[in-house]
């Protein structure tokens, strides 16, 4: 910024030079535009334009994806979610018959300023997404129990698990409106709702995985939240 | 009629280049591509340490998610994922650990200004290689980061404050009566500042416009909704709602002041007069959604990635006082 430094405005630059800079210029930020502008919704033009210039953007990360540069939008999939696994020694006896050895919450600690917690609920809420009955998908629900649960098992040296999936509905901001049965204290059990549950075993090599239970399947009282009316989830954070 | 709408077409078309070749081709002191590269190679150091806590349960052979599940998701989500390229998952402790301190290393000599073009493009490929492992559960700072590291690769960011300038400076000397930069590494410089700021305010942009989709932010309590999250908040401010409705309309400003902003940033921020002005309001937003969501490096690469617009508002105020 020292302005003596500063070279001569009127420097020359080759016409062909610049007319190349400036169509690469063109085309860069072309791509960039694109792929900013489908962060959240893309129409079907904008999906292919996407998928074209993936070989740029999605290389470089200059396409965020559905990042959830919203942060929230007030929706029960933007609660705070998080993981839970029952730890159980034996993979071949069902979990009920067995003692538990331990139980093993995805976040423990770390900090919410510098991301290890964060990575946690991202992982929660995609499973979260996907065990929504609107959207429900098995398939992508089971292969991340399947991979969570195969590493928490071979980490603390279990053979059996009982993977849960675990969503906190946040209060409203006047204490006034929570409906009956919502205590004061937000950490209460009566905000935390299942979404997810299921049986995750190591058998013969493999990891088997089978569902329990999802949201669509629990009590109705601990799906209604806990004032007014959340609007459905929309979209997927980041997947 | 044909004449005139002629004469209208040829003086845009020229008005229009002429803008352009002044907006991009002017040169500039590469002063502060310098001082961003600093900034942006700190900033990644801390992101890549940050990652280190857990590393192998997130990126290795065998992580929470293990390349043959992300690889999975990406095929049942339909997603266009042919490019997500990384050899992370190949390796597990302490292999993966030694990628974590090489690219920790590529980063320092960076942030240090040596062999910078291809420490920059090195620090970006190894940023880019955890990103890649696991993009389900990448955060909001990765695309910031990416895209400094690529545009300060490109520009002569090594040209100050850098070891690079240590050392070729040394083994060339300048002729006498040279200028200090060459008239190309200036207008390098310039490209690279300029591609800073119109990514950053499309990027901006993007941020006020997604949300705009949901209630929450419509209506301001968006905030609210982000504080009355118990596991993931950084501070409890929750008690804010005890100031009734005055808490109330706190957590409507604050919610509102920052959607405003982001939608307001991509059009001002282009305005000479009202720019120092928007830069100093951003700083207040910046730091306020840090508080409110605990991205404390993405908020601190934002607020880095504006200081590309406070470094024209003062070299245009520097040409404007020597022209005096």
């Amino acid at each position: 910024m020292a302005p003596a430094a500063t070279p001569s405005s009127n420097a020359p630059i080759d016409p062909t030079l610049r007319s190349v800079i400036s169509l690469a210029l063109v085309l860069h930020l072309l791509c960039v535009g694109v792929v900013l502008s489908s962060n959240f919704r893309r129409s079907r033009l904008q999906s292919e334009l996407v998928r074209i210039f993936a070989c740029y953007t999605q290389l470089l990360d200059f396409d965020p994806q559905f990042t959830p540069y919203y942060h929230t939008l007030g929706r029960e999939l933007d609660d705070d979610t998080w993981l839970t696994l029952d730890l159980y020694a034996k993979g071949e006896e069902p979990a009920a018959a067995q003692p538990l050895v331990k139980t093993v919450r995805l976040p423990e600690g770390g900090s919410n300023w510098l991301g290890d917690r964060r990575r946690y609920f991202q992982l929660a809420k995609l499973l979260a997404l996907n065990a929504d009955p609107e959207l429900e998908n098995d398939d992508a629900t089971s292969e991340i129990a399947r991979s969570v649960g195969a590493r928490i098992m071979r980490e603390t040296g279990n053979q059996r698990c009982v993977f849960r999936c675990v969503r906190r509905m946040s209060q409203p901001l006047h204490l006034a409106e929570l409906r009956t049965g919502f205590p004061p204290d937000p950490t209460d059990p009566a905000y935390d709702v299942l979404v997810y549950e299921a049986d995750v075993w190591l058998f013969e090599g493999s990891v088997q995985a089978q569902k329990r239970s999802s949201a669509a399947e629990v009590a109705p009282r601990q799906t209604n939240p806990p004032a007014g009316t959340k609007s459905k989830p929309a979209t997927a954070p980041r997947s | 009629m044909t004449q005139a709408s002629d004469g209208y077409f040829n003086n845009l078309t020229e008005a229009i280049s002429r803008g352009w070749n002044r907006f991009w081709f002017t040169p500039a002191d590469p002063l502060p591509c310098a001082v961003l590269r600093i900034g942006v190679g700190l900033l990644t150091i801390a992101h890549l340490l940050c990652i280190g806590s857990e590393l192998d349960r997130w990126y290795g052979r065998d992580a929470l998610l293990t390349p043959a599940a992300v690889a999975e998701l990406h095929r049942l989500s339909s997603e266009e994922a042919r490019y997500h390229i990384s050899a992370l998952g190949r390796y597990a402790a302490p292999e993966i650990n030694y990628h974590l301190w090489a690219a920790i290393a590529v980063a320092a000599a960076f942030t240090a200004g040596l062999l910078t073009p291809l420490s920059g493009a090195l620090t970006l490929a190894a940023l880019l290689s955890f990103v890649h492992r696991v993009p389900q559960v990448a955060g909001h700072v990765e695309p910031v980061l990416a895209f400094l590291l690529f545009y300060l690769s490109l520009a002569p960011s090594w040209a100050r404050l850098s070891l690079d300038r240590l050392i070729f400076a040394r083994k060339k000397p300048p002729p006498p009566n040279a200028p200090a930069v060459s008239p190309l590494v200036g207008i390098s410089a310039n490209i690279g500042l300029r591609l800073i700021q119109v990514h950053l305010a499309m990027f901006v942009a993007m941020m006020g416009l997604t949300k705009l989709y949901g209630d929450a932010w419509w209506e301001g309590s968006a905030i609210w909704f982000l504080l009355a999250q118990t596991q993931s908040r950084p501070l409890d401010l929750s008690g804010i709602r005890n100031g009734g409705k005055y808490g109330e309309f706190l957590i409507n400003f604050w919610t509102l002041a920052i959607v405003y902003y982001e939608l307001a940033f991509g059009v001002l921020v282009w305005s000479r007069a009202l720019r120092p002005l928007l830069l100093a309001i951003g700083v207040l937003v910046w730091l306020s959604l840090i508080l409110a969501t605990g991205q404390l490096l993405f908020g601190l690469t934002i607020l880095l990635a504006t200081a590309a617009f406070f470094a024209t508002t003062v070299e245009l105020a520097a040409r404007q006082a020597s022209v005096a």
